[in-house]
């Protein structure tokens, strides 16, 4: 059973960091080392998640994070005001996760709803998640 | 031949696309280490470089056009289709980024996606450069 309701409690057990590389303009909040048999799995317009064999979620993936998805959604330009930079990549402090939580829980609900819609269109998800 | 220079690039290799125009790749460890890290998928130097070849050389589908929100920064993107499961693909793809005259590639990596959502610069009026006939991308 894929958890995409709980992501966000996810994140916080697995401790996942997020890192944006201004180079790429890709946003990553994943766990610190993606397992290998975890997949990118896109079946929402933004995002695509990170999701094991076992079914597990470890993370998400935003390719043009500035140029598309924080254009549209101006609030999470907060989340990348908040990163420092480490060695050419820039990272959200673990002393500044507190105050972004409400960003961090909201695009977990994002993930969430997109996900159901998508679901309610047809997908099926479980079989889509699984797919090696 | 992949080779590894570890006072310059760790991870070096040339490249041809399928028109035979050159390809560089120059990443330091950290580059290297920060894609792996990211893309557990490319594995090692050789896999990686097997996988860009492989897209660059037959790929599916070929778009340019300015990187979404830099209007400075042109990109070339090489999708390789591997296999479809209806409306699902499983597909790698290489961004590549042009320094002067010459490409270089930017990042690589694979993944499954809804056919509808696999190329992102769709939303964004890319110039498509190739298309296999027979592509879902």
């Amino acid at each position: 059973m894929i958890n995409i309701t709980d992501i966000f409690n996810i994140a916080k057990r697995d401790k996942w960091v997020m890192e944006y590389n201004p180079d790429l303009d890709s946003l990553y909040w994943s766990k610190p080392k993606i397992s290998p048999s975890a997949q990118l799995k896109k079946f929402l317009e933004d995002f695509s998640l990170y999701i094991t064999d076992k079914g597990l979620i470890e993370g998400l993936f935003i390719e043009y994070a500035k140029g598309n998805f924080i254009s549209h959604n101006s609030e999470y330009e907060k989340l990348i005001d908040k990163m420092v930079e480490v060695n050419g990549v820039y990272v959200l402090p673990k002393n500044a996760v507190k105050s972004v939580e409400p960003l961090l829980k909201s695009m977990a609900n994002m993930v969430r709803n997109e996900a159901f819609q998508a679901v309610n269109q047809g997908l099926n998800l479980e079989k889509f998640a699984m797919a090696r | 031949m992949v080779n590894i220079d570890k006072n310059t690039c760790f991870y070096t290799d040339n490249f041809k696309d399928y028109l035979g125009k050159p390809i560089k790749l120059c990443w330091t460890e950290k580059l290297w280490l920060t894609h792996l890290n990211k893309h557990p998928e490319i594995i090692d130097p050789t896999t990686t470089s097997f996988l860009i070849s492989e897209a660059l050389l037959t790929p599916s589908l070929v778009v340019t056009g300015y990187r979404p929100g830099n209007a400075r920064e042109m990109i070339v993107c090489y999708y390789k289709e591997h296999k479809r499961n209806g409306n699902e693909i499983y597909y790698s793809k290489v961004v590549t980024g042009c320094n002067g005259p010459d490409l270089y590639v930017k990042t690589v990596f694979k993944g499954w996606a809804l056919c509808i959502y696999a190329v992102q610069e769709k939303k964004y009026n890319f110039k498509e450069l190739y298309r296999e006939e027979k592509t879902f991308l």
